[in-house]
């Protein structure tokens, strides 16, 4: 299969997991992005769904995952933890400013302000 | 620890995906389980949601983590596909072994998975077959002369616990003369109770289902078709709405359509309800009856509860009315599926056996097959490896190769099964064609891709073995396989040669055990006898008719030219007819016999059919014109019954009781013994009456003739039975020799099974021998040109391929021998007369066995005898 391009644009649901990843920070582990999008969004987000972003977001190097150390409250499970690389960052902040961009002059239309 | 409903879907996660994936993705879900039960989410709605996110986290790993990670081996492995078909297509040889080897392992699993699907898991058809259930044992209330309200018992269900449904069927088929359209013929019938379609579980395909009032007398006169009937009867048009058929020349009316496929009890090809009163003897070849209770258990009910419930039902009801019930030790209940299959189930068990042999010797066939095959294309997978072929690349080409034999396997598995189980449709015991689906079922299709993967997996890792040694590496190990191995004897050959073994001793047993049952002294003599059938009904005219009828027939057919004598009986030996046995009692003998030799069978007969059947007079006379239902009551007695009361001579004259009977019966005449029920059966006493002294009709005519070929006269006897009673059907006309034949048909069933299964088996070995010693030769080939560089002559050469024969034979034969020992203990055989296997069974398998071995050496033989050691090492490098 071939490297995921890290230029493709970020997709809708790409976006908002990249967010929850960054505000989550140290936290950030599959079900609790899927938590904090649906506490933040109300969108419900099932956790195979963030997991399988995540995982597409990693492999185009926009984030890094690692293991973290067993915890008795999960049945002595490991969490997943996932970090937003710099790039990954930059591509938030690519994606934010297409919005922006693409939004100017429509307020009026978008009842935004 | 994971919550259960988790665990296993967990574990299948863990395979797909890697084990720290698998366990942050559990622990993610028990925290939300946790997080959802705290919300006030149910236990077990949870738990679902749960597994919910394992299924979709696996088809994820499967969608995303999977093609990613071995993407690159399944694109390699379909690449090597055409490879791997056009190697197949260049060792045609092989290929072609293998799947003939399939095409026999296939076609005979699918017959003996197919027969034992039908005979053991549903023989009836049913939907439910395991919750029907008989009760065998003794009712006062239900046999004997005068079956007082055989309807009550259908009340019974209520009081007992855990059954839902209850009804009765006579033991007995009630065979019917049908009219309709101007045409009778003799068809089965069955007389059952209301509620006995309900205690199947069978929905009628038409119409409605007998109720309590049907059994009423004179209400009685309603008939449920079978299918088959049904279509014969109206053109395949279906409209019997008010239609109306004869049954020995009472009016029945048409009330329902059975379902195709149901035939039980016996063949029945209609249903009558039971009637009561005088009616029922209209239908009935004689007045003595038996009843058969079954029941329909409550889902999960076990026999064990059945029972349970059945000695607290009838230690109160014994209470209530002493010696009515039978008592917990008398009665035996089991499932109808077992009552019904009964002997069959010896079949089955050979059956079972010789498929896992066969298969065990077509897997070692493969193996061996395919191991021959990767051994020959060893010198090309060294040069591919010198030449950087990884050993992950040949492994993907073995899993190419693999693939496409189970793709063969499968295939060929379920086209030779369809055309196995085709041929062998007339294996089936009589009536269960009907339930049978001749294509392999669903789980015939299971077992396939079950057979076929471990087939391919077991043929690709001896190939793969030779494709990773490393370059050239000469086997030096010194493991005793190896060394067998290195003599051209491998495990698989010896096997298949065990499997043979076997099953040719079964088949030597069998075929002796089936000459001797032939040479058992049967007590009379079926050459140049045919017999035929005719059942005058029951009517107002009684067996005033059936005298008249069997009377002028017998006196005519005696009259044709080449006829010496001809009779008639009610009970023909081993027709399979449940004789009437009674207890009887000899006036002035002292009454103090166990039970057992206090039995005889009740046989009504008449004109010479002593003379007819060909059993000896040995003491006394036979019976004459003189003894008529005003006469002395006479009878004559069977050898076995006169001789323990002294012997023929001192049996002459003596008085006998019968229940039922005030007057005694003078003893006039002694015969030979009979074996009534099977050559494999006991010798039971027989008593004889005259039929003209006896209320028992009489069923079937017995003619010998002094012509060589017996049924040339089955014409002419129809004839004048016809013109004598044009209104009843004569059925069953055959030479006697083949009811004869009939008789053993179990035993015959079970050789040909085995014979068809150790032919498979021995064409297995000898392929196996074949392709051990061309691997032998093919492996071997330097070492044989150096000796015939030495001098060493053809013969010598051929010598030693004959040797490694001989090896293989003996070595296999001996394993054989053992197994025949182990697969002895679990075929329960002797009850049928078949014989523990003697030394000659055992010679006669190894013998046949080393002549097949000697064929299937002879291409190698040659091949080594012609060895020629200047080309041979001139292509040597």
């Amino acid at each position: 299969m071939p490297p995921a391009n890290p230029r493709t644009p970020l997709g809708d649901f790409e976006l908002l997991v990249l967010l929850a990843t960054l505000r989550l920070g140290d936290e950030a582990y599959p079900f609790a992005i899927a938590r904090d999008l649906q506490a933040r969004t109300g969108r419900r987000a099932s956790r195979a769904a963030v997991l399988i972003t995540l995982d597409r977001l990693e492999h185009k190097d926009l984030v890094r995952s690692w293991y973290g150390d067993p915890t008795p409250d999960r049945g002595g499970r490991s969490k997943r933890f996932f970090q937003v690389k710099a790039r990954g960052v930059r591509a938030v902040r690519d994606s934010l400013g297409h919005i922006e961009t693409m939004a100017e002059g429509l307020e009026r239309v978008l009842k935004t302000r | 620890m994971t919550p259960h409903p988790i665990r296993p879907l967990a574990w299948l996660l863990r395979v797909v995906t890697s084990r720290e994936a698998a366990n942050a993705a559990v622990g993610d879900m028990l925290e939300e389980l946790r997080e959802r039960r705290a919300a006030g989410c149910g236990p077990r709605w949870a738990s679902a949601w749960i597994n919910l996110q394992v299924i979709l986290a696996i088809a994820s790993a499967v969608l995303h983590g999977v093609p990613r990670q071995v993407g690159s081996e399944v694109n390699w492995m379909i690449a090597a596909l055409p490879r791997a078909f056009r190697n197949s297509i260049r060792q045609w040889r092989t290929t072609l072994g293998v799947l003939a080897m399939i095409a026999l392992g296939g076609a005979a699993s699918s017959v003996a998975f197919g027969l034992t699907t039908t005979l053991l898991t549903n023989p009836l058809g049913l939907s439910e077959p395991e919750r029907v259930v008989a009760y065998r044992g003794a009712f006062p209330t239900l046999s004997g002369r005068a079956v007082e309200r055989p309807e009550t018992v259908v009340d019974y269900a209520p009081l007992l616990t855990g059954v839902s449904r209850m009804a009765i069927h006579n033991r007995h088929q009630v065979d019917v003369n049908l009219s309709a359209g101007g045409r009778v013929r003799r068809v089965r019938g069955a007389e059952v109770s209301a509620g006995f379609f309900e205690t199947l579980g069978v929905a009628l395909q038409q119409g409605r289902t007998f109720r309590r009032e049907d059994m009423g007398a004179g209400r009685n006169h309603v008939v449920i078709l079978g299918d088959a009937l049904h279509r014969s009867l109206f053109d395949g048009t279906g409209d019997w709405s008010g239609a109306t058929v004869r049954l020995n020349e009472v009016e029945f009316a048409v009330i329902g359509i059975a379902p195709p496929g149901l035939r039980f009890p016996g063949q029945a090809e209609l249903w009558i309800p039971i009637a009561v009163g005088a009616d029922r003897i209209r239908l009935m070849t004689g007045p003595i009856i038996s009843y058969t209770v079954i029941g329909r258990l409550d889902a999960g009910v076990s026999l064990a509860q059945a029972h349970e419930s059945w000695t607290h039902f009838a230690a109160a009801a014994e209470r209530m009315e002493p010696g009515a019930w039978p008592t917990r030790h008398e009665v035996e209940i089991v499932s109808i599926a077992e009552e019904v299959i009964g002997p069959t189930q010896f079949v089955i068990e050979i059956l079972s056996v010789a498929l896992i042999l066969v298969w065990i010797a077509a897997a070692a066939n493969i193996t061996a097959l395919v191991a021959t095959r990767a051994e020959r294309q060893r010198p090309e997978f060294w040069t591919r490896r010198a030449l950087g072929a990884s050993p992950g690349r040949i492994m993907r080409d073995f899993a190419a190769e693999g693939f496409l034999l189970v793709a063969a396997v499968f295939l060929c598995g379920i086209g030779a099964g369809a055309i196995g189980l085709r041929v062998s449709a007339g294996a089936l015991p009589e009536g269960y064609s009907g339930t049978t689906d001749l294509l392999p079922s669903g789980a015939t299709v299971v077992l396939y891709a079950g057979v076929a993967l471990v087939t391919g997996i077991l043929a690709v890792v001896p190939g793969l073995r030779v494709a990773l040694r490393d370059h050239g590496e000469v086997a030096t190990t010194r493991r005793p396989a190896a060394r067998l191995r290195q003599m051209g004897i491998r495990f698989p050959t010896l096997i298949q040669v065990a499997a043979a073994m076997v099953l040719l001793t079964a088949t030597s047993v069998l075929a002796t055990s089936l000459y001797r049952l032939g040479q058992v002294d049967l007590g009379f003599d079926p050459k140049d006898v045919v017999v035929a059938s005719v059942v005058v009904p029951w009517s107002d005219a009684g067996a005033d008719r059936a005298a008249v009828v069997y009377g002028q027939a017998i006196e005519r057919i005696a009259a044709l030219p080449g006829i010496s004598s001809a009779g008639a009986t009610s009970d023909l030996p081993l027709s399979g007819a449940d004789s009437m046995g009674l207890l009887f009692a000899v006036v002035g003998e002292p009454d103090a016999r166990p039970f057992r030799e206090r039995f005889a069978f009740d046989t009504a007969v008449t004109g010479d059919y002593f003379d007819a059947l060909g059993t000896p007079l040995l003491a006394g006379r036979s019976f004459g014109e003189g003894d008529g239902p005003d006469s002395m009551p006479v009878a004559i007695v069977s050898a076995t019954l006169a001789n323990r009361y002294g012997g023929p001579e001192e049996m002459l004259g003596k008085e006998i009781t019968l229940p039922g009977r005030d007057e005694p019966l003078t003893v006039v005449g002694v015969v030979g013994d009979v074996r009534n029920l099977g050559p494999l059966r006991e010798v039971l006493p027989q008593v004889f009456r005259p039929s003209r002294q006896h209320g028992r009709t009489l069923t079937t005519l017995v003619v010998r003739s002094d012509v060589p070929d017996a049924t040339s006269s089955l014409p002419a006897v129809r004839e004048v039975l016809h013109d004598v009673a044009p209104d009843i059907p004569v059925y069953d006309a055959m030479a006697l020799s083949a009811v004869v034949r009939e008789s053993t048909a179990l035993q015959r069933r079970a050789f040909a099974v085995v014979g068809i299964f150790s032919l498979i088996a021995t064409i297995l070995a000898g392929t196996g021998v074949f392709a051990a010693l061309n691997h032998f030769v093919a492996i071997r080939r330097r070492e044989m040109g150096i000796r015939a560089a030495l001098g060493a002559g053809g013969i010598r050469l051929a010598r030693l391929i004959f040797a490694r024969a001989s090896a293989l034979t003996i070595l296999g034969g001996t394993l054989g021998t053992f197994m025949t020992f182990v697969v002895l203990r679990f075929v329960s055989a002797s009850q049928f007369g078949v014989l523990a296997p003697a030394a000659w069974d055992y010679a006669a398998a190894i013998v046949i066995i080393l002549g097949v071995a000697a064929v299937a050496c002879l291409p190698a033989a040659l091949q080594a005898a012609r060895v020629n050691p200047v080309a041979l090492l001139r292509t040597e490098r």
